[in-house]
């Protein structure tokens, strides 16, 4: 468990070092512009 | 939408992307469910992105449309965390798989908004005022809840302590 003395700057050393390296993400910007795009609101408006 | 703005669009959503996701797969837990998250925040940045490029702070509009997205569809779905889907997209060695099991499964003690507003607080560093704002609630109901929060984490027997000062 954390220390209650150690304080927020622990946990967000945590995170950090837990986030180090995830799997790779691939791109997600095309699936985002056809998602966005076939929304039926249409981009822009 | 004119070409530039597409452009414009692609530009940022290719140099966020990352960071979107790794913030989504904290409050998610699971890699394949904050791809989903991610690329649906890109896609609604993507819709409104006449009036999101407009925004003083883009990255604070993203992160508000990543946070009321995931509160959104956790409030329509009752979650299912069984072990192996909190091990999903596994780490290699040399990258604390222990640590990240740890860390998600006590995030996950904590229910959805409480855990959106730790992930803003300590992950994207956001300040008390910052995250009242995105979640359209008070200055004094973020502290406390982020109080209670990291109360409850410190209380897990995850020893998440262990890895903070792990060389």
């Amino acid at each position: 468990m954390l220390r209650e003395d150690s304080g927020d700057q622990e946990f967000r050393m945590v995170l950090d070092r837990a986030m180090v390296e995830l799997p790779p993400l691939p791109d997600l910007v095309p699936g985002a512009v056809r998602r966005g795009a076939g929304s039926g609101f249409g981009p822009g408006r | 939408m004119p070409t530039t703005g597409r452009r414009d669009f692609e530009e940022y959503a290719r140099a966020r992307q990352q960071q979107l996701y790794r913030t989504a797969y904290l409050l998610c837990g699971d890699a394949d469910q904050a791809q989903d998250l991610a690329q649906t925040t890109l896609a609604k940045l993507f819709r409104h992105w006449k009036r999101a490029s407009r925004a003083e702070n883009l990255d604070a509009y993203a992160k508000t449309v990543l946070s009321r997205t995931f509160l959104s569809e956790q409030r329509g779905r009752r979650r299912e965390h069984a072990a192996h889907e909190l091990g999903s997209g596994a780490p290699k060695s040399g990258q604390h798989p222990d640590l990240r099991l740890t860390l998600l499964a006590a995030l996950d003690t904590l229910p959805p908004k409480p855990r959106v507003m730790v992930i803003l607080r300590y992950w994207e560093d956001l300040s008390v005022e910052s995250v009242a704002t995105l979640l359209r609630c008070s200055t004094g109901n973020v502290k406390s809840q982020c109080a209670r929060s990291m109360a409850k984490l410190r209380a897990e027997p995850g020893d998440l302590h262990l890895y903070s000062t792990e060389s």
